[in-house]
């Protein structure tokens, strides 16, 4: 495959890019039951696709379909409920961070026995995010929207082992070495890519794991809402103060994530974000490549 | 991935772009304007009704699945700490601790004790003479641990009684003996702080369930003191008050039968200090501290819910752990 189709985007380059390629028709074998996909992808009804005409001559786009209808929607939904659920969170731990340099914390911070290198989190923190202290507020928030959180995720996970979607998100036995390879290659550390699927290993491996991170911080967040009624989920966890340092770097590491996320959506590029808004990618431009020989963006997303 | 490609005009992915971003646009719009309605509605105790609602409703549900029924975990004595951080003034004088009694109403046959008083709310406390003397010098604050920073912000005050603070109800008029004659529970409990901290406290005192017993709400026979009919008389909460009023608390029945639910009066094996509630207090690793008032002045048996000073500062009422 030519390497100028990788990262054909439909933008305002396309005609350009479109120009200069060989737009073969599609035989009349190959063409696909189109309503039936589309009815499918519960995206393109009548209404978008009903216009156009494969066997019609012209500048063609090749698109896949990539995420499904559900994907996108629990994706963007749980965009703003884990901004919340993180937002009142700070505001519940402002209430101890009040007392910095009064009392040397034993669970947000770094540091080890009596010596700590930093407390979370320094009143520059909340001054540059202009935060009111408003413990109250923290909490009720936290205690509302956990339910809409929750409730996202878990729908995500029946949704994605009904759907079979699975199957592209838990990591393989090779995912590990996928990973590494993947990874020095975003750094530019190497020139060697694996060949790709829907998702590469890296992504397999973050995206199940977000998935853990977030049953993760819903079992340590029972572990401290509810510590004497479930006291054995916080015992296994290693007691409360344990509970909540887990469920305080749980936090942190979606901060982790969502800053590599967003590194990599905008290192992908427009196309690969838009198949987060509408579903489709944009394979090539002007040809139709046989199924999975084509490469995609090396980058997670 | 299974799916097979397509082969589209561009003006279909353009359509299916413009379709796909004015959705979000929309749900944008929407999502901010949900957050806003959220915000805008009238606050009940001070926090807007959809959050309060959502808090007394997960209080259903805690309430309803655990029934109080689960014993948090105790430690040994070793785990305790030394010297148990100090929050919160609230409420707290310089009582002398001679002249303090624990008004108790509700009590069924309450004539039939012999510390019952016609006025339970016309006690007058006595506060110590350095604080009584003067008001306006600065308030003694009694050492009794130095670990501890903030311990500068906790102080006792002179007391402030409410003007309707004497209502004429009858009822008893408790000495501290009357709740040692009890039996004496120790406990080694976390005690848990919703501003995020937390300390394991050794305790000593005696059980709230056995107070209640000794203290029933309604004696019509002696079938009454029959653990189900006992339970079954019992008030729905039981309301909390400083001597001055200031600072009060309820728990539900649940709670106040529960064997870890204490009056404590010693803390490390000593009595309480002022700043840690003397002479007595509310000591249950079911409830955030909040709830576990210190020096007690008022004990109410109450089948409405009580009235809780941080409920109406936009806490959750029930603060249940």
């Amino acid at each position: 495959m030519d390497h100028t189709q990788r990262h054909s985007t439909y933008a305002s380059s396309v005609p350009e890019t479109a120009s200069t390629e060989a737009v073969p028709l599609v035989p009349e074998s190959e063409q696909q039951p189109l309503e039936i996909n589309t009815v499918k992808h519960g995206l393109d009804t009548s209404e978008s696709l009903a216009g156009f005409d494969v066997a019609q001559e012209g500048e063609m786009v090749t698109i896949e379909y990539k995420h499904s209808l559900a994907t996108r929607w629990m994706h963007w939904i749980n965009f703003p409920l884990l901004f919340l659920m993180i937002y009142s969170g700070i505001l519940i731990y402002w209430a101890d961070s009040r007392y910095e340099g009064l009392h040397a914390h034993q669970v947000y911070r770094i540091g080890i026995g009596h010596w700590t290198l930093f407390r979370f989190f320094p009143r520059w923190f909340y001054n540059t995010f202009h935060l009111k202290f408003q413990l109250a507020q923290g909490l009720a928030y936290h205690f509302f929207f956990m339910w809409f959180f929750a409730l996202n995720g878990v729908a995500y996970v029946i949704y994605t082992f009904s759907s079979g979607e699975w199957r592209n998100l838990i990591p393989t036995r090779h995912s590990i070495q996928g990973a590494i390879a993947v990874v020095l290659h975003d750094l530019g550390l190497s020139r060697h890519l694996p060949p790709q699927q829907k998702f590469n290993h890296a992504q397999r491996i973050a995206y199940t794991g977000v998935v853990l991170m977030g049953s993760g911080s819903l079992l340590t967040g029972l572990a401290i809402y509810k510590p004497s009624q479930l006291h054995i989920l916080t015992s296994l966890l290693g007691g409360y103060e344990m509970a909540r340092w887990f469920h305080f770097w749980l936090t942190i590491s979606y901060v982790g994530f969502f800053v590599v996320h967003i590194a990599q959506v905008i290192r992908a590029g427009w196309n690969n974000f838009r198949a987060m808004i509408i579903g489709y990618q944009v394979v090539s431009v002007g040809s139709l490549q046989k199924e999975g020989s084509h490469e995609r963006s090396s980058s997670a997303s | 991935m299974s799916e097979v490609p397509l082969q589209v005009k561009p003006e279909v992915v353009r359509r299916c772009t413009r379709r796909g971003f004015l959705i979000v646009g929309v749900a944008a719009i929407a999502g901010s304007g949900l957050w806003k309605w959220l915000n805008s509605w009238a606050r009940i105790d001070n926090l807007n009704a959809p959050f309060r609602r959502v808090l007394d409703f997960n209080a259903t549900i805690a309430r309803g699945l655990f029934q109080e029924k689960a014993r948090a975990p105790e430690y040994t004595l070793s785990k305790a700490v030394p010297f148990f951080r100090r929050n919160g003034d609230i409420g707290l004088a310089d009582l002398k601790i001679e002249y303090w009694r624990l008004q108790l109403i509700g009590v069924g046959s309450s004539a039939s004790y012999s510390q019952f008083s016609s006025d339970v709310t016309s006690w007058m406390y006595g506060v110590n003479p350095s604080t009584d003397d003067d008001l306006s010098a600065p308030t003694t604050k009694p050492i009794a641990h130095e670990d501890d920073a903030k311990g500068e912000a906790v102080s006792t005050k002179p007391m402030n009684m409410p003007e309707d603070s004497h209502m004429g109800i009858p009822g008893l008029l408790l000495t501290l003996e009357d709740i040692k004659i009890l039996p004496h529970i120790e406990m080694v409990a976390e005690f848990k702080c919703i501003e995020g901290w937390s300390e394991i406290v050794h305790w000593g005192g005696a059980r709230l369930r056995d107070f209640l017993a000794a203290y029933p709400p309604h004696i019509g026979n002696y079938d009454d003191l029959r653990p189900a009919r006992f339970v079954a008389s019992l008030p729905e909460y039981i309301a909390f008050q400083t001597p001055d009023g200031q600072y009060y608390v309820g728990i539900e029945r649940e709670v106040a039968l529960h064997p870890q639910t204490l009056l404590a009066y010693e803390l490390n094996g000593l009595p309480l200090t002022l700043d840690h509630g003397a002479p007595l207090r509310l000591v249950t690793p079911l409830k955030y501290g909040v709830k576990q008032i210190k020096q007690i002045g008022r004990i109410t048996y109450m089948n409405s819910r009580p009235r809780d000073y941080w409920y109406e500062r936009g806490y959750d009422y029930y603060a249940g752990l």
